[in-house]
């Protein structure tokens, strides 16, 4: 099946780059990130960023997908999951809440 | 431009609608507007006869100030669709008959270039920050983030 029920999150393959909140026509994302220096990596070391939240506002998506397309490392997934919320609020799902999306099929 | 893509003049525009609909193009299967820059906007309608295999497709464009004579006459369906585009657009139809109810949080026509729109202005763009950044690097390095498409180049 390949309908689109919603928009899961594979949060080990996040590299926060920013390219889906950049992209998002709906500003629905929101992610911070801490960056995170390893000194044994190398003889100078190695900096990367580790993903702190990641937040997609179900209110304002509007399931184009192009956050799916530009993710460099496929960390963002179509899933057959629908999503649904009794009150606003609820529709704003965190890293936990997107990981819960991300089908069998997909993991 | 194809057979089925016509271009015509606004003082033409209700004219050729019922030519349309003598040639059995009686269906509208939408109207609907953009605002093309300059103060112009791109109206098109796309009729089709009753079994929806021939069809095409009407384009005119006016200006801000301008009407345009609306096509009910000839094509009833098109009242809902004038309407719409009469509230999204601001384009007057003559007659008359109003919009259809929208409110929203401007007076202005929302999808005008021109139209800032109430969620874009009270929220910071997401993608301005920068993480794992404090901003103290060397400008050469980090180039300012800007929205895609922000609003001075929309209006251009």
């Amino acid at each position: 099946m390949s309908y689109r029920a919603s928009i899961g999150l594979r949060a080990e393959l996040c590299t926060s780059c920013m390219i889906c909140v950049r992209q998002c026509p709906a500003w629905c994302i929101d992610l911070s990130a801490q960056r995170v220096h390893d000194a044994d990596a190398g003889p100078r070391g190695r900096s990367t960023l580790q993903l702190e939240s990641f937040t997609i506002d179900y209110g304002l998506c509007m399931d184009c997908g192009i956050c799916v397309d530009v993710c460099p490392t496929d960390a963002l997934v179509f899933s057959e999951i629908p999503n649904a919320a009794d009150q606003r609020p609820n529709l704003v799902l965190g890293i936990d809440g997107l990981a819960q999306l991300v089908g069998p099929s997909d993991s | 431009m194809s057979v089925h893509e016509q271009e015509v003049p606004v003082e033409q525009w209700r004219e050729h609608a019922q030519q349309q609909a003598q040639q059995g193009r009686v269906q509208v299967v939408f109207l609907a507007g953009v605002d093309v820059g300059s103060g112009h906007i791109q109206v098109m309608t796309r009729l089709c006869d009753a079994t929806g295999g021939d069809a095409v497709t009407v384009r005119t464009t006016i200006g801000a100030t301008e009407t345009l004579d609306s096509i009910v006459e000839s094509h009833p369906g098109a009242d809902w669709y004038e309407r719409e585009t009469h509230d999204l657009l601001g384009v007057q139809f003559r007659p008359d008959r109003g919009g259809v109810g929208w409110r929203g949080d401007s007076d202005d026509p929302p999808l005008l270039r021109r139209t800032a729109l109430g969620a874009r202005l009270d929220h910071e763009w997401p993608g301005s920050q920068d993480p794992g950044h404090d901003g103290q690097e060397s400008p050469r390095r980090r180039r300012p983030r800007q929205v895609p498409g922000n609003r001075e180049e929309w209006s251009s």
